[in-house]
């Protein structure tokens, strides 16, 4: 087993006298190596807080993180910041909704791609190029020695999340945690995206905790899937299990709200 | 119902529109041709600078540098956008927000004013206890609710809906459609419904308009464009829409 979660809680105490807000409340979770899980939920679930709190990307002295996530033998929620610092990017790293916030639009993008490798590896510059190039491939990004110049400002949204994913992978983690990467995108860009983790799951075997509201992106992605709720999880299992037999109500709400080919008629039932 | 025989409530010939002058001019609508019958939703579907959102302000009357034929015969048609967050003023209580449109129409009667934000509250399905709160103080379904009822409460018959749900939660984007429907059907209303999402779409629209490049490259029945879309680029936004089944 890779990653075992268990009871994983995040409670921010904001101010002094406030009630305690429990963003996730004792979260539990296992994945194997090379294994595609899907978390999801709505706004509030606590579904993003869950994957930050796995990076090690909440601040400790706002919120209290508690329980365990054993990473390959290591307790990621013992470690101090610096300890996790050795552990981000390199062994676990993450992709974001908004690739534009995330990349710096002053710097190209080889130099972006390549910070992790900077940090983390003593290697030539043109070692990094070579590393960088690779990772820019595998993200599916067209001609990777021009992108390479480029700022973000050239490229386009579905071409930024690519090289969002490159950076993400260029030290060749063994779990990627995904948080609504295709969100902002058009659907056809979407489609391509996804198509690109598919392929990187199978040609690397990275495991990827895939965060996302979406059933049909998570059923398209994944074979197992967490819904989460108000901190909670309500229910998993198996993709087929869950969204073709869901026993829980709220997973049954979800499913059914989901936009399918039926149409609306007009008219109230009552009042 | 729609009704063809009836003199289109927006009738489009041939529009093309251009942003910018001098040599940044460009154009984004090219040749657009529809017609909305009173009572009819329309659907147009198209992705990230197909041009969907520019039609929409032509009609709306938004866009100058234009030619073509446009001719909307609705007073004060109406825009309903993705993010209510935006488009209602955050310093001001619901209250006010709903009677702004009414003084602006001229209505100076103060009771009739909160006669008609009363009647439109309750057909959005809000309560009068939300009159005094500010838009930060609802829930993102709760804000669109708002926005819909302030769109309406001139007595358009005309609604431009720009993306209405792309910015909720599935659960709230069920309830919003649902509230769209019945006011269609109540109000006798005419939407113009622009989206991403072709699934969302057929919910709500008869027709749909697929638009890519600034044009309308396929146009018809919703059930005929998914049964058998016939442009390539109809097919792609089909395969690319992920379903559960």
């Amino acid at each position: 087993m890779m990653l075992r979660v268990q009871d994983l809680s995040v409670v921010f105490r904001d101010r002094a006298g406030e009630e305690p807000f429990t963003a996730v409340d004792r979260f539990c979770l296992t994945m194997d190596r090379g294994e595609v899980v899907g978390v999801v939920g709505e706004s509030g679930s606590g579904k993003s807080m869950t994957a930050h709190a796995l990076m090690g990307l909440i601040q400790r002295p706002r919120a209290e993180v508690t329980g365990s996530a054993v990473f390959e033998g290591t307790d990621l929620l013992a470690l101090s910041p610096e300890e996790m610092r050795r552990y981000q990017g390199r062994d676990l790293s993450i992709v974001f909704q908004e690739p534009m916030t995330s990349l710096n639009p002053t710097m190209r993008i080889g130099k972006q791609v390549e910070e992790s490798l900077r940090i983390h590896e003593k290697l030539s510059r043109a070692e990094r190029r070579d590393r960088a190039l690779d990772a820019m491939a595998l993200a599916g990004l067209p001609e990777p020695e021009s992108v390479y110049r480029q700022y973000p400002h050239q490229l386009s949204g579905g071409m930024r999340q690519r090289v969002m994913i490159a950076s993400a992978l260029v030290l060749r983690p063994r779990l990627l945690i995904a948080d609504e990467p295709t969100t902002a995108l058009d659907v056809t860009i979407q489609a391509q995206i996804l198509e690109t983790l598919k392929d990187i799951n199978r040609k690397e075997g990275t495991a990827i905790l895939f965060i996302s509201h979406d059933l049909g992106v998570v059923k398209a992605l994944c074979r197992r899937v967490v819904v989460m709720k108000q901190g909670k999880i309500v229910e998993s299992g198996a993709v087929d299990d869950v969204f073709y037999h869901p026993q829980e109500e709220y997973t049954k709400l979800l499913i059914a709200s989901r936009p399918a080919r039926k149409k609306l008629k007009g008219g109230r039932q009552d009042g | 119902m729609a009704d063809s025989m009836a003199e289109p409530i927006v009738h489009i010939r041939d529009l093309n529109s251009w942003y910018g002058r001098g040599k940044d001019r460009k154009q984004v609508l090219r040749g657009v041709s529809l017609d909305l019958a009173p009572g009819e939703a329309l659907g147009i579907v198209g992705e990230s600078g197909s041009g969907k959102s520019t039609l929409a302000k032509c009609v709306l009357g938004m866009v100058t540098d234009i030619t073509g034929e446009l001719a909307v015969n609705s007073p004060r048609p109406q825009m309903v956008f993705q993010d209510p967050y935006g488009s209602l003023n955050p310093a001001k209580k619901v209250g006010w927000i709903l009677e702004e449109p009414l003084r602006a129409a001229g209505v100076k009667d103060r009771e009739e004013r909160r006669r008609r934000v009363a009647k439109f509250l309750s057909l959005v399905g809000l309560e009068e206890g939300h009159l005094g709160r500010r838009p930060a103080q609802l829930s993102g379904g709760q804000r669109q609710r708002v926005a819909i009822a302030a769109a309406l409460i001139q007595g358009s018959r005309l609604i431009v809906l720009d993306e209405p749900v792309s910015a909720l939660d599935v659960t709230l984007q069920a309830q919003i459609l649902r509230l769209l429907a019945d006011l269609k059907e109540e109000l006798g209303l005419s939407y113009l419904f622009i989206s991403h999402d072709l699934a969302v779409v057929y919910q709500l629209c008869g027709r749909v308009a697929v638009m890519t490049g600034g044009e309308i490259v396929e146009e018809g029945d919703v059930d005929e464009i998914y049964d058998h879309p016939k442009h390539p680029y109809t097919k792609k936004l089909l395969e690319a829409s992920l379903t559960l089944d």
